[in-house]
């Protein structure tokens, strides 16, 4: 099966295709009459299915078929379009995605059982033949391979309510003339239905070339019993054996062993591949950045024919402008491989229409998602990390936010939910915003809350402010749901969702007015690959330290370091900050002074701060984050790892275990 | 008769073999950053052609007196299953072919300190070649 080699390519256009599919579906349960959509889910199925068969995915391949038969059927106004009819296109859809999970990891479609989903898309389009269908499958079976239009055939006949029958003719022993008597097998059963499959061919038999067991295939609209009882009624065979052919799990069950022994090889390499995820992270690039980024080389292939030349001639205005022209070729360079790396992050949000479809519907509220900013551009590391706190959030509004119908129409409040998703750059960051119109967040609630779950006293309560009160929904096992449900008031949401955008470089806050709903607004770095930071050096070693981390510089006396509870502190503007000698926690010797004045560098992390002491400041910079590797992953203080201008590497600094 | 090819390193006077499919490249020694807080014998991170890789202190590893580097000092960089590390040694000089037969894969010198890290040793006319298990050599834990 060399169709391996075409494995990422199928997968990334399946799941572009199944993202369509979403898409035009839930557009669908708007606007069911619109036959432009159902056209185009109709095309969609179509596509997955032939694309799924040349693949030979079999199961996808014959759950999609089952889709376009129906869709056909809708499209032909004899299926109506209802809720529970895309509901179950939506389960088809969940299958497939499913499978493209399953292939994108092992490399094979797995045996997930597609057969009651199958049977269901049949009921819908047949359902006075759905029992039909059904009919007992004798427990000996017989192996014979079928070829992807022969099930399609034996599909479409049962569909029609006809019987299909794998039948095994032995033939005795001392039979003399083997191919006449398969001859008389044959005539017999084509007056009874069609044959569309013998094991041996007609040929063969015809050349006595093979044992003495035929099997076939008959489609009929006789029943078992007579069929065998026509086959015994020819002499000189031994026996017959009959089965009722390929309910779909048999289908593909034949399927895959057909396959199996097509490709020994093939399945030796899906078990190897089998182990571990066969598809890389890749990115599509729009054909002009590719454009772009090859010019750009070229021209500093120009470039350095231009400084060689100049070197030859040694003159130094050349070489200057080329030096010059060089650097902003470089500039171009950055932004453009940047640009390259980049998504919109239309890729997170499209899954969530569905999403809060769903959970409307679990929850019984009635929620519309309104996106805004789809196109907005963000590094690709953002994209993958950015799914499951927006994910959070959005089921906390829903879950928490808005309010059942019944509720909101007492408030006087529009029954449909509304719920915002907003995405857009803001200098040099991106902010996602999810709003909704639901009841707000409750401060006397979280008040109260809070004292219960003995974080606080009554009287530390009161004396926070409305800010700090609402900061209090991200702790830790902080919940205000009255109920613990499904989906959330476990108390692990907010806190996980804080951490997990703090650890990208960002920020979460809240804006809730009571009644009238509330805002979580995240803010991120466009990029995790390239930071703003600050050099330092401590001893003989440099180290860098991300500016987003950096309150400000300070310097001060040794003398105004005081010491509290045995631990160093210096005093700022009336606060008190914990001081944090670089050199001591590091291992490093400082050259240092002890009497010279100190530079403190004051690191944040949420309101906490923390000043640390260094040699010397080096100044600002842009650096490109490079991972330690797995060799030394998880080593305290050091986030990671970046190359200076005289290709010495730098440790960054990580301030938050200081803090 | 299956042969085998190792790099073979050397370390005071001692020659040390590793297989050749696991050697990515050779390095004289580049400008070396100390990581405060990795494990002792982990001397630091060094920039590879833009690619930041760890280096081991064979020596250290191997619970041997230190020694500075000279112009014969070199960095081997190795391929393992997941991430690429360097070893240092006092000079790396030589490929060598070795068939099977001349392989003791049961050879274990009871008490000497670097017994952990022995996956066999290797006669070659008058020299004695202990080839190194690579995996034991780099592990941390």
């Amino acid at each position: 099966m060399d169709a391996n080699q075409f494995l990422d390519i199928f997968l990334e256009e399946t799941n572009e295709h199944l993202e369509n599919l979403n898409n035009c579906l839930l557009q669908l349960e708007k606007s069911p009459e619109d036959r432009e959509l159902l056209d185009e889910v109709f095309r969609v199925s179509h596509t997955l299915k032939g694309m799924a068969g040349t693949m030979g995915f079999v199961r996808m391949a014959e759950l999609t078929h089952q889709m376009e038969n129906l869709l056909d059927e809708i499209r032909n106004n004899k299926v109506e379009v209802d809720t529970s009819l895309i509901d179950l296109l939506f389960e088809c859809l969940d299958g497939l995605q499913e499978f493209a999970n399953q292939i994108a990891e092992t490399g094979t479609e797995g045996s997930r059982d597609t057969g009651a989903l199958v049977s269901r898309l049949r009921n819908r389009l047949n359902p006075e033949n759905s029992t039909a269908n059904k009919a007992d499958i004798s427990s000996g079976r017989l192996e014979l391979e079928l070829n992807d239009h022969e099930t399609l055939v034996i599909g479409n006949a049962k569909q029609q309510g006809f019987n299909c029958f794998i039948i095994g003719v032995t033939l005795n022993k001392n039979c003399m003339l083997k191919s006449a008597r398969a001859f008389l097998v044959f005539s017999t059963l084509e007056k009874k239905g069609d044959i569309i499959k013998s094991v041996p061919g007609v040929e063969d038999i015809e050349d006595e070339k093979f044992d003495r067991t035929i099997k076939l295939v008959l489609i009929t609209q006789k029943g078992m019993d007579e069929i065998r009882n026509s086959l015994l009624s020819i002499s000189e065979i031994e026996k017959v054996d009959i089965q009722e052919a390929v309910q779909a799990e048999d289908i593909d069950n034949f399927h895959i062993e057909n396959r199996q022994a097509d490709s020994p090889a093939g399945a030796a390499v899906s078990k190897e591949r089998g182990i571990k995820n066969v598809t890389g992270k890749t990115v599509r690039v729009d054909i002009d950045r590719l454009d772009n980024l090859m010019n750009l080389v070229s021209e500093l292939i120009i470039i350095k024919t231009r400084l060689e030349e100049s070197k030859e001639n040694d003159s130094k205005a050349n070489t200057g402008e080329a030096l010059e022209y060089l650097e902003r070729i470089i500039t171009n360079l950055h932004d453009a491989v940047m640009k390259v790396r980049m998504v919109s992050i239309e890729r997170v949000f499209n899954r969530f229409p569905r999403m809060v479809r769903d959970l409307s519907k679990d929850l019984g509220k009635n929620t519309q998602l309104y996106m805004y900013g789809e196109e907005t551009e963000v590094d690709r590391t953002v994209i993958d990390e950015i799914g499951d706190p927006l994910i959070h959030l959005i089921r906390n509004s829903i879950d928490h936010g808005i309010e059942q119908v019944d509720e909101r129409k007492g408030k006087g409040k529009p029954p449909e939910g509304k719920i915002v998703l907003r995405a857009f750059h803001d200098g040099n960051t991106v902010v996602i915003e999810v709003s909704d119109d639901g009841r707000g967040i409750d401060l006397a609630k979280i008040a109260d809350k809070a004292v219960k779950s003995g974080l606080y006293t009554q009287q530390q309560v009161e004396d926070l402010t409305e800010d700090e009160l609402m900061e209090l929904i991200f702790s830790p096992g902080f919940s205000t749901a009255g109920k613990v449900s499904d989906l959330s008031g476990r108390g692990v949401g907010l806190d996980v969702v804080k951490t997990k955008i703090e650890s990208l470089g960002g920020l979460v806050e809240v804006e809730s007015v009571p009644g009238q709903g509330s805002k979580f607004i995240i803010r991120l770095p466009l990029t995790l690959a390239i930071i703003q930071a600050l050099l330092v050096v401590v001893g003989e070693e440099t180290y860098a330290i991300p500016l987003n981390s950096i309150k400000e510089i300070i310097t001060m006396e040794p003398s105004m370091v005081k010491n509290v509870q045995s631990r160093e502190v210096v005093l700022l503007r009336g606060e008190i900050l914990p001081l944090i000698r670089l050199d001591k926690e590091l291992g490093i010797e400082s050259i240092d002074d002890p009497d010279k004045e100190m530079t403190i560098v004051v690191v944040k992390k949420g309101e906490k701060l923390a000043g640390m002491a260094v040699d010397k400041l080096l100044g600002q910079q842009e650096i490109v984050i490079k991972s330690l590797g797995k060799y030394l992953a998880g080593i305290r203080f050091i986030a990671g790892a970046t190359i200076l201008g005289d290709g010495k590497v730098s440790l960054i600094l990580d301030t938050n275990p200081f803090l | 008769m299956a042969n085998f090819q190792f790099v073979i390193f050397k370390i005071d006077d001692r020659e040390f073999a590793l297989d050749i499919n696991k050697v990515n490249t050779i390095e004289k020694i580049p400008s070396i950053t100390r990581v405060p807080g990795a494990p002792y014998f982990v001397m630091g991170v060094i920039n590879l052609r833009g690619e930041v890789i760890p280096v081991v202190d064979t020596r250290k590893r191997m619970d041997l007196n230190p020694r500075p580097f000279d112009d014969e000092s070199r960095i081997i960089i190795i391929n393992l299953e997941d991430c690429v590390v360097g070893i240092t040694a006092d000079s790396a000089t030589e490929v060598v072919s070795v068939g099977e037969e001349l392989i003791d894969r049961d050879f274990a010198i009871t008490g000497a300190k670097d017994d952990d890290f022995i996956e066999g040793v290797a006669r070659l006319d008058q020299r004695i070649i202990v080839i190194l298990d690579i995996n034991k050599l780099l592990k941390t834990a």
